[in-house]
């Protein structure tokens, strides 16, 4: 009886142990070499490539199922400002920058469950042809829960995180995406 | 006390195996669950998807600004013969990808020249006939997957003409007389 319990315990224990250790894998500790940062962006340059490994092909299935490879498109995620600090759905924030080297790009923001956020105006994104931009060229984009006037984008209290897709993108974020120019954000005031 | 390591050398080492295998088939179940779920309106025929929205919850992070339409494909008794629209003065692109979420193959617009491409997707081990020149034919790593279609919505203004134009894609199987 006292044996039977014991490998009870011990399959419990092993599959706790080992689906959440696959978890935190598949999130986590995905292809170190094809991880790169940019201020609070992040991307994963072996999206959906076939030389992906088991864990980059799991993080793509979790949270970016039918991306596209570098090539056609690369994805940079932000969960954080660009002084480090996770996003707080009671913040309002700033992203400010320049039109980024690819023939479009767009930028959405997505709750912590991966899918758009609700929100009565449907203002999901903002893209290199629906933008507002300031007389110089560049432009400033508010997220927040309430609406604002100009370039904005609906965020959650319960938090969210923020898409920058580039699509055909130029050779100076193919060849050196870590230092490419890409918009940085920066929290406004919170409530 | 060595009973007790025993137990414990045990436990990690089904943990180890617990944790290749969700990690290792995690893709293909996710795969197939969605799938499964696309495939319930139809597999080997182009579906057309309504502009995504927060009640959009069949793909993660789907964006709204593209129309994707979708194929699930499965070339158990055939190749399937692909044909693109060709929106004129926007992006579009189709991506094939395979069971285990790899995208083994994309055309956009820009490859394609702008004008409409057919292209034939041969499973393991089919032959095919001679095809029309300017097909593509492409070799399928899975016997399953998907192609999936994406039109950018460049203006709201175009959606409704984009909407139209992205009808004349095609997925068929390919079937010899």
């Amino acid at each position: 009886m006292r044996f039977v319990l014991h490998l009870i315990g011990a399959v419990v224990v092993a599959v706790i142990l080992g689906l959440g250790s696959a978890y935190y894998g598949a999130r986590y500790a995905v292809q170190g070499d094809a991880i790169v940062t940019n201020g609070p962006w992040t991307t994963n340059l072996a999206t959906g490539g076939v030389d992906a490994d088991m864990y980059t092909r799991a993080f793509v299935a979790l949270t970016g199922l039918f991306a596209l490879t570098k090539n056609e498109t690369i994805y940079y995620n932000a969960t954080e400002d660009s002084d480090g600090d996770t996003f707080d759905g009671r913040c309002t924030y700033r992203i400010e920058g320049r039109d980024l080297d690819a023939r479009w790009w767009s930028m959405t923001v997505y709750g912590r469950d991966h899918y758009l956020i609700d929100n009565p105006a449907k203002r999901f994104s903002v893209s290199q042809t629906s933008i507002a931009r300031e007389p110089g060229g560049s432009f400033v984009v508010r997220l927040s829960t309430v609406e604002e006037a100009g370039n904005w984008i609906a965020t959650s209290p319960d938090g969210f995180q923020v898409t920058l897709r580039l699509y055909n993108p130029g050779a100076s974020v193919k060849e050196k995406p870590a230092a490419a120019p890409l918009p940085a954000i920066v929290k406004e005031s919170c409530s | 006390v060595i009973r007790w390591a025993a137990w414990v050398v045990f436990t990690l080492a089904l943990a180890a195996a617990v944790h290749w295998a969700a990690v290792a088939y995690a893709p293909e179940l996710i795969m197939s669950r969605v799938m499964a779920g696309m495939s319930k309106r139809s597999v080997n025929a182009i579906v057309h998807d309504s502009r995504a929205t927060a009640a959009s919850r069949a793909v993660v992070k789907p964006s709204p600004d593209l129309l994707y339409s979708h194929c699930v494909f499965d070339l158990t008794r055939a190749p399937l013969k692909v044909t693109t629209a060709a929106p004129e003065g926007t992006y579009w692109s189709v991506a094939f990808y395979a069971d285990n979420t790899d995208n083994f193959f994309t055309l956009n617009d820009a490859a394609a020249g702008g004008k409409p491409a057919t292209i034939v997707l041969v499973g393991q081990g089919q032959v095919l006939e001679p095809q029309q020149e300017g097909t593509l034919v492409v070799s399928a790593p899975t016997t399953k997957g998907l192609v999936l279609f994406r039109t950018l919505i460049d203006s709201d203004a175009r959606e409704p003409e984009l909407d139209r134009l992205r009808r004349d894609a095609k997925c068929e199987p390919l079937y010899y007389r």
